[in-house]
């Protein structure tokens, strides 16, 4: 139950830590903050890389999406 | 003050470098930001020497492997109809099944961060770009981010 709690809370600062560093203005203290954080549990690291893994297969299903909209454009190109 | 790891001038180079390396332009960013993410995880287990290389080397790789997946799943629908299939190799089915789980985890999210998402990832837009098309602040775009993130997160927990 106890870990239960605790790997939540590390998905949960995961995931505000993923939306940090993809944000435009991070700065060298978001950084340093980071890798405190990393460094402070290793369930952290575990609960980033979850964050991370799913997030790549947004990036997969993304370029999916963009297939098949261009795919679906192509037709009336070609007329 | 210190700069940031990758300082906004060299970020920027390092987009045009990509670009022109993978001829991938709708995606360098992206594959930067998926560079910059590995640097950032394990330069604190392992120095990193030359880091605007290592960045290159880790975008190129990283549009290479989402070449390489997008072409496994090529003519594969989204959602999973195994039955109607011919056999396919493990590795594409199960990437087909996260690939499903993942369109339905979305699917699940409020329209507003779902929109979000997308237009991040899919369209490439920043967060402040997002804030000024939608009327709201960039930290409350980062916000849904973080929230979508959790969500998805926690939705595929235990594939």
């Amino acid at each position: 139950m106890r870990r239960r709690l605790a790997s939540s809370i590390a998905a949960s600062e995961a995931a505000e830590w993923l939306a940090r560093l993809r944000a435009d203005d991070r700065s060298p203290a978001d950084e340093a903050a980071f890798r405190a954080w990393l460094d402070a549990d290793p369930g952290n690291a575990v609960a980033f890389d979850a964050v991370n893994a799913i997030w790549e297969s947004v990036g997969a299903l993304s370029r999916e999406l963009r297939s098949e909209v261009i795919r679906s454009e192509q037709p009336k190109k070609v007329k | 003050m210190s700069d940031t790891i990758v300082g906004r001038a060299l970020w920027s180079d390092l987009v045009r470098q990509i670009a022109a390396r993978t001829r991938n332009y709708d995606d360098a960013e992206d594959l930067l930001h998926t560079a910059y993410l590995k640097l950032v995880r394990y330069q604190a287990q392992t120095p990193v020497e030359n880091i605007p290389a290592f960045l290159v080397r880790t975008a190129i790789n990283a549009n290479i492997d989402n070449c390489r997946h997008t072409k496994a799943l090529k003519n594969v629908a989204i959602t999973p109809q195994l039955e109607d299939s011919a056999p396919l190799q493990d590795e594409v089915v199960g990437a087909r099944i996260r690939l499903g789980r993942t369109k339905a985890g979305l699917d699940r999210l409020p329209a507003r961060t779902r929109e979000i998402v997308l237009m991040h990832k899919l369209d490439g837009l920043k967060y402040n770009e997002i804030a000024s098309r939608i009327g709201i602040s960039a930290s409350a775009v980062e916000k849904h981010m973080a929230k979508a993130l959790l969500f998805l997160a926690q939705w595929t927990e235990g594939w």
